[in-house]
């Protein structure tokens, strides 16, 4: 027997992992470490995408500006405030403050 | 009435979940997942399909490429519709060139899904040569 896991709540513990890989990637980032700004956009572009299909629209309008941030320059340790509104963001909608 | 089923390719697993949970209800679809390029066209030569939902960026499949290959396979009646985060641009121009029916915009939620892909089930059952 299969347990069906509804998709909105496993997504709001997806966006709590999503958390904590934007802080790591973020920091990878700010530190030089080489090929990691590609994927930062990669996820934030993916976030974008998967945030808003599920009904988080703060989440998902934050990716997509901070893509933007990221593809137009290489955020630097001093740019951390940045990311800080969709780490929020995030945080809120997996509590279920937010969003869907 | 028989039931469409779609195969749906996605790397991305809440995309695969919440389409798969949704759209049986607001399409009256079944849905079948595939999680790379590889696996969904091992599933379209051993099942049938009325429609095929494509990622644009999968690990192992450009969208083009893919599309390419699933249209090979599938031939021209079936619909093969795009739900990619990628904007309005060369990907959608090369996905249209290779054979895709609808780009889809992500995110686009269940409903926005579901009114895309309506027409394209509807024409599929009214082709009399469709196999």
């Amino acid at each position: 027997m299969t347990t069906k896991i509804d998709p909105y709540v496993a997504y709001r513990l997806q966006l709590l992992q999503d958390g904590q890989t934007l802080r790591s990637l973020w920091e990878s980032v700010g530190r030089g470490e080489p090929d990691v700004r590609d994927r930062l956009a990669k996820f934030l572009h993916r976030l974008h995408g998967t945030s808003g299909t599920y009904g988080y629209e703060q989440v998902s309008a934050l990716a997509h500006d901070l893509r933007e941030v990221v593809v137009a320059r290489p955020p630097r340790v001093l740019d951390e405030n940045l990311a800080e509104p969709l780490l929020t963001a995030l945080v809120e909608a997996s509590l279920g403050t937010v969003g869907s | 009435m028989d039931v469409k089923r779609i195969l749906y390719v996605d790397d991305d697993e809440a995309m695969l979940r919440i389409v798969a949970a949704t759209l049986p209800r607001l399409s009256g679809v079944e849905v079948v997942t595939a999680t790379s390029g590889a696996h969904g066209l091992a599933l379209l030569g051993q099942q049938r399909f009325d429609l095929v939902l494509l990622d644009y960026e999968l690990p192992d499949f450009d969208g083009a490429d893919l599309c390419a290959e699933v249209r090979m396979r599938i031939g021209a009646s079936t619909p093969v519709v795009f739900l990619s985060g990628h904007e309005d641009g060369p990907e959608r121009r090369a996905a249209m060139e290779a054979g895709a029916s609808v780009f889809l915009r992500k995110p686009c939620p269940p409903a926005a899904i579901a009114a895309g892909i309506a027409p394209l089930l509807r024409e599929r059952a009214l082709d009399p040569v469709q196999p």
